[in-house]
């Protein structure tokens, strides 16, 4: 709390600086600051804000843009267009700067349903070059390589917006206004569930999706978003040059500007401040380098990405724990813990008895290899249901059908008696099916509270509006999924954890974490694959008591399993696949009497007991 | 007619250009997973180099032998320096941004003492262009494809045949199971990365003749290779050499029968389409999604 | 990448102070109301374009010290502030606030591109500070719209005048009257179109043809293929050494030889790179170093070759007619000065209007008139021909292809 009241202390310190900085010559007498200092920090401040905007790109949503420049130049090039010759005024202009960029900005996310990392680099490259080429080329329309000259000094309520002492600096101010909104934008969406689902996806795709997110949206989002800042450095400048070419906004100026979140810290708040007046500072002092600035700029690039490759801010920031901070022995709690407030947990259930799911000639094929092989399969609400089989039989890709990652090639899926067709995983999240995963996916960058959170995400109702503004339906919906998000690591005896990076917990500690964080959705159906490997034979207990606590409590189970006892010890019906098909369905016991089953597991002529299989 | 067989002539001396520097981020990747993203230095070195050390007295075959030498080196040293250290996570960067940071270097570094010009490379190949069936086209320009055919099969056979090529393969595959059987992962890289330096070095070398040596030769013709190699699905040699040749085939059709103005406009448009309809490149295999 | 701390906001400290450290800068300087005897220039010094800011420095360099030598202007030393701006308008814009507001210089002199002058219009207007063109040739540096120019004048070439006189040139030498334009896709590129075919439509033939290239484009055979199948056999060429030499080894691969009459993008390192191909090559220009000199150049290149031991002969001054117009427009703005009697922008403006001057370009008389087409100081009748023979750029009457073709 404090840390984050320092942090906006020195938000409010560099405002006031800033603020001040044009009347500093009245103070002390001087010829200073000239138009040259102030069109320096202005320009400064215009680069920060499209950084804003790219940090929640790159540093969020993991996703590289070598384009930006582009955008930049869009909104730069919309707010000259339309103010010269559409006669718009400024506030018309410039909320076409925001908008056309931020609709490209969604047609650039088109790509990322496919394609990610280098290709997506190359793709917006691609489109930065084209940006560029077009502008250059369509003489009629963006005045080609001589640009537009003389865009018209932009008003507001009639009064001319220009950074002099006649009009008190007025577009100075305007521009710093716009830098702040920038900075609080960005605070209020990463700190929200829309922040923890764009870093979600890009720590874990499968799992954000497997809990509701979806992935397309949330990153056409970051990419709307991002690119709607740059239209507003754009529109900005646009009105603070009065001329705009193409050279401002090409491949280079799209390098610059990655360089500014990468340098600053990605991911940071601080970060795109920090970087965008470090290396825009640097170019200019550089420059008494002669020959030799472009020279030093690369050395000192390379030279902070090398002493910091976290970026300042990320460095830097680790400095202090690093120092100060003595990792405390931290104490597992025991688990499950049947605590109150759980209820919301379990409460979505389907009748007890009701077929939770039916499978009906399930076919999964991956070319000509059968996965899946017409498998009907029927499980009923509240019971735990086992899937077993030798390795290979096709018990993930059963699994990764009912979760929707997998579409079936034959045959249908019923949930909650809805007949579901090809629904994606984050639509069947939504309608209650959580998941684990057999290698554990968690968003391993992030706190372990905010894993949990994620789980979450589905039961915001609050919108994006709200969200950004900070509205009372935001703070009471944070607060609740807070709460609801420390019970369940209460229940998972990992509330001494919370804030522990996921990446760095033990293996037992991250299943823990991924039942927790699948739970958060409020599940009607939990599908655990092989939750047991790699737990310790107390871990294995407890989780069993977990199992049949959630059961018992109307929760549906899956559970894939290699464990024979568990699968006993928890199971109500148990279905056996081998080679895709199901070879066996029943209770426990009348599966291990199965033949067919000795036969799948041993070979022929084996010894009946599955007990041996262990 | 005529002038289909020029824009094809020229048009695959040009793409064999993209090829040859799509072959060296070939090298690289499936190495490294992470490239020299600034490779087109490299490429100018080739160029610059060899013009400076013919001024300086040497024969141009030594001057050439001396620039490859030294970009191999400087491939490797950037490998070691500036890509793996930055190259630890799976999904790491940071070598993109070092690379670029290194590359400003070399082009200011090279701009600052060589000068902003482009000179002459002289050669017994730019004498007189050859003439074929009303098209015409410079021996050395026609060395290029040569070159690049020789390197494909030389690079196909070294990774084949060879002990070290084999080791390439085997870190390409699983860089981790490479280790397990003891081959030094580090060291197969830094290889790699100094193979990508020489074959990036020979055609900055073989394309100066034509279009001049100067500090700036390889910013495009970087950029368009690395675009070339992803679009060809990174991962696939013989891929990356058809669609360098087939991409500046296409710019030379481009010019020729749409717009010369607006030739990278719709060179990329093609690409991003391309990209879309093949996400793992025209001639990468699909993964499949493992869930 | 993605990495968000849990105590971000902390952060925030440090980014924000560093903010503040640009902001509050570097120490002021003092408060002056009377503008300092001072050229601010905003050149390419460095990068790409590093040649073109070395071709004016050594010119207004060489200037100012036979200018000081001779007693400076109102008794003070004529000073030369000059700033890099890499060919970049957005640092162009920075230099010219730097220059009229901190360094407060009664004068600001301009570099190679044609876009970085554009650029200057609104803020030289707002600072009421001169600008001194003495490469950048496009049209609308100087012809603005709604004839609003008042600050900004030129030493240089200036295309809407180039234009009918590479007409004139190209048309004296086509055999066919096909004549055609390729330009390179840059703002001065582009900005000889309506220029070109203007004069064209003045001197009442067609352009046969019009194509243009990319800058760093080394293969133009689309271009010459189609203007040679439109029977072109002359062509007025806008662009820069390297891309001629391209153009030249296309043109050599196609068989294709159509005259080249090009504007004076082209230097001398042209001649380098083209080798023989680079022979009757005509330029238009307003000076060249090469070749018979009248004493008082010769004097200025020795002068010059003295103070920069790189300018060895006179084939290392990349952009001749770049430092020719420098020199001449430096002793401009130094008797302008002296005229003004004061160091007051509008005074020098005013002044600027009565300074007659035997320059080594051009008689200047008087240098500029108030017409804003006037701003420009080189007439079209001090335009000249060049022409590339055996590595040399001379005056084209030094050269065999001094005669127009005759058929």
């Amino acid at each position: 709390m404090n840390a984050h009241r320092a942090g906006w202390l020195a938000l409010l310190l560099l405002a006031a600086i800033i603020a001040g900085f044009p009347w500093y010559g009245d103070l002390t007498g001087e010829r200073f600051p000239t138009s040259y200092e102030l069109r320096l920090v202005m320009r400064a401040m215009i680069f920060a804000i499209v950084v804003i905007g790219l940090n929640l790109l790159v540093g969020l949503a993991g996703l590289v843009s070598l384009g930006q420049a582009a955008l930049y130049g869009l909104g730069a090039h919309v707010a000259a267009l339309l103010s010269l010759r559409a006669g718009f005024s400024f506030a018309e202009s410039m909320a076409f700067a925001i908008l056309i960029p931020a609709m490209m900005g969604a047609v650039l996310a088109f790509p990322t349903v496919r394609v990610r990392g280098v290709y997506l680099a190359v793709i917006t490259i691609a489109f930065g070059l084209i940006f560029v080429n077009i502008l250059r080329e369509w003489v009629s329309f963006t005045g080609g390589a001589s640009g537009l000259a003389g865009i018209p000094r932009p008003t507001l309520f009639g009064e001319p917006l220009m950074a002099v002492r006649r009009t008190n600096f007025n577009y100075y101010y305007l521009i710093l206004l716009c830098l702040l909104l920038a900075v609080w934008a960005q605070y209020a969406i990463t700190y929200s569930r829309y922040g923890r689902a764009m870093r979600a996806a890009a720590q874990s795709e499968n799992a954000a999706r497997a809990l509701g997110i979806n992935v397309v949206a949330i990153r056409t989002m970051a990419f709307s978003i991002s690119a709607g800042f740059a239209g507003l450095g754009g529109g900005l400048f646009a009105n603070l040059a009065l001329f705009v070419n193409y050279e401002t906004f090409t491949f280079t100026t799209s390098i610059e500007l990655l360089l500014m979140v990468i340098l600053g810290g990605s991911g940071t708040m601080a970060g795109p401040l920090v970087g965008t007046t470090v290396l825009f500072t640097a170019t200019q002092f550089l420059q008494g380098l002669g020959q030799w600035q472009t020279f030093g700029y690369g050395l000192l690039l390379a030279v902070v990405l090398f002493a910091m490759p976290q970026g300042i801010v990320g460095s830097l920031g680790r400095l202090p724990a690093w120092l100060w901070t003595k990792p405390s022995p931290r104490a597992t709690g025991g688990w499950p813990n049947w605590g109150t407030g759980l209820e919301a947990v379990v409460g979505r259930s389907d009748a007890r008895g009701q077929a939770t799911l039916l499978a009906e000639g399930v076919t999964l094929r991956f070319g000509g290899l059968t996965a899946v092989n017409t498998v009907n399969m029927e499980v009923r609400a509240g019971t735990v249901h086992a899937l077993i089989g030798p390795n290979g039989a096709g018990k993930s890709s059963l699994l990764n059908v009912i979760s929707g990652f997998y579409r079936a090639t034959e045959g249908r899926v019923t949930l909650f008696g809805e007949r579901l067709r090809d629904a994606p995983p984050y639509a069947l999240a939504r309608l209650g099916v959580a998941r684990s995963f057999q290698n554990t996916e968690l968003f391993s960058q992030m706190t372990v509270l905010e894993n949990v959170l994620v789980g979450a995400h589905p039961h915001f109702r609050a919108t994006f509006a709200e969200t950004l503004l900070r509205l009372p339906r935001f703070h009471r919906e944070e607060r609740a999924a807070r709460a609801e998000a420390l019970r369940l690591l209460e229940f998972v005896g990992m509330s001494e954890f919370a804030d522990e990076a996921a990446g760095n917990l033990p293996f037992g500690h991250q299943r823990r974490l991924e039942i927790a964080r699948a739970l958060a959705l409020r599940p009607k159906l939990l599908l655990l694959d092989e939750p047991a490997a790699g737990l310790t034979h107390g871990e294995i207990e407890d989780l069993i008591a977990l199992i049949r606590g959630l059961a018992d409590r109307g929760m549906t189970v899956i559970l894939v399993e290699h464990h024979v006892d568990m699968i006993m010890a928890v199971s109500d019906r148990v279905t056996v696949l081998d080679y895709g098909e199901v070879i066996a369905d029943g209770t426990v016991a009348e599966v291990q009497a199965n033949p067919k089953v000795i036969e799948a597991y041993f070979g022929q002529g084996a010894t009946p007991s599955l007990e041996a299989a262990k | 007619m005529e002038a289909i067989l020029q824009y094809l002539l020229t048009g695959i001396s040009v793409g064999s250009v993209y090829a040859m520097v799509a072959l060296g981020f070939y090298v690289m990747w499936s190495a490294a997973k992470a490239v020299n993203f600034t490779y087109g230095n490299v490429f100018m070195l080739g160029g610059v180099l060899t013009v400076v050390l013919v001024e300086l007295g040497m024969p141009l075959l030594v001057a050439a032998g001396g620039a490859i030498a030294i970009a191999t080196l400087t491939g490797a040293v950037i490998e070691r320096v500036f890509v793996r250290p930055f190259n630890r996570d799976a999904n790491a960067i940071g070598w993109m941004l070092t690379t670029i940071a290194v590359g400003i270097m070399m082009e200011s570094f090279a701009t600052a003492t060589y000068g902003p010009l482009g000179r002459p490379l002289d050669t017994p190949f730019m004498q007189e262009p050859l003439r074929i069936g009303g098209a015409g086209i410079y021996a050395q320009e026609l060395l290029i494809p040569v070159a690049l055919i020789v390197l494909t099969f030389g690079l196909e056979a070294f990774y084949r045949r060879t002990v070290l090529g084999r080791a390439l393969r085997a870190v390409a595959l699983n860089r981790t199971a490479a280790g397990l059987v003891g081959i030094d992962a580090d060291r197969i890289t830094l290889f790699a990365f100094g193979l990508a330096g020489g074959i990036g070095a020979l055609a900055g070398f073989l394309i100066a003749p034509v279009v001049q040596a100067s500090s700036t030769m390889g910013v495009v013709v970087g950029l368009k290779g690395f675009m070339v190699a992803i679009i060809a699905g990174i991962a696939n040699a013989k891929g990356v050499v058809v669609v360098g040749i087939l991409y500046g085939v296409l710019e030379r059709f481009i010019e020729g029968f749409l717009s010369s103005a607006a030739r990278d406009a719709i060179g990329f448009t093609i690409m991003i389409l391309a990209l879309l309809l093949f996400p793992q490149g025209l001639f990468g295999r699909k993964e499949v999604r493992k869930v | 990448m993605s990495r968000i701390p849990p105590f971000a906001p902390r952060r925030a400290l440090l980014g924000l102070g560093v903010l503040a450290g640009l902001a509050l800068g570097a120490a002021a300087p003092a408060a002056a109301q009377r503008a300092q005897p001072c050229i601010g220039a905003s050149w390419e010094l460095t990068g790409p374009l590093a040649h073109t800011g070395l071709s004016i420095r050594i010119a207004v360099e060489t200037a100012i010290e036979e200018i000081n030598a001779a007693g400076g202007v109102l008794g003070q030393p004529l000073r030369l502030i000059a700033y890099d701006d890499q060919g970049e308008p957005a640092r162009a814009v920075d230099n010219a606030r730097r220059i009229g507001e901190r360094d407060n210089c009664i004068v600001m002199m301009g570099g190679f591109r044609t876009p970085n002058a554009i650029a200057l219009r609104e803020p030289l207007d707002e600072m009421g500070l001169p600008w001194m063109g003495v490469i950048s040739a496009g049209t609308g540096v100087i012809e603005h719209p709604n004839n609003a120019n008042r600050w900004m004048f030129r030493v240089s070439m200036k295309d809407r005048w180039v234009a009918p006189f590479l007409v004139d040139a190209a048309r004296a030498r086509s055999a066919s009257g096909r004549i055609a334009l390729v330009y390179e896709g840059t703002a001065w590129g582009q900005g000889a179109i309506p220029d070109v075919t203007a004069a064209m439509r003045a001197a009442n033939i067609p352009l046969a043809g019009q194509e243009t290239f990319n800058i760093a484009d080394t293969d133009m055979s689309a271009q010459l293929i189609r203007l040679r199948d439109a029977g072109v056999d002359t062509i007025i060429f806008y662009g820069v050494d390297r891309e001629a030499t391209n153009l030249l080894r296309s043109m050599d691969r196609l068989g294709y030889r159509p005259q080249i009459v090009s504007a004076w993008g082209v230097g001398v390192q042209f001649a380098q790179t083209a080798g023989p191909l680079a022979n009757g090559v005509i330029v238009a220009g307003t000076y060249t170093w090469m070749g018979e000199l009248p004493p008082r150049a010769a004097g200025v290149l020795q002068r010059i070759q003295a103070r920069f031991p790189q300018i060895r002969t006179a084939a290392d001054i990349p952009l001749p007619s770049g430092t020719a117009n420098a020199y001449d427009a430096t002793f401009i703005i130094a008797e302008a000065i002296k005229l003004a009697g004061r160091l007051d922008r509008e005074a020098f403006r005013e002044a600027l209007f009565r300074v007659n001057y035997q320059g080594i370009v051009a008689n200047y008389a008087p240098a500029f008139e108030r017409r804003q087409e006037r701003h420009d100081a080189i007439q079209a009748s001090a335009y000249q021909l060049f022409a590339f023979h055996d590595g040399q750029l001379l005056p084209i009457a030094q050269t065999p292809y001094g005669r127009a073709r005759t058929n």
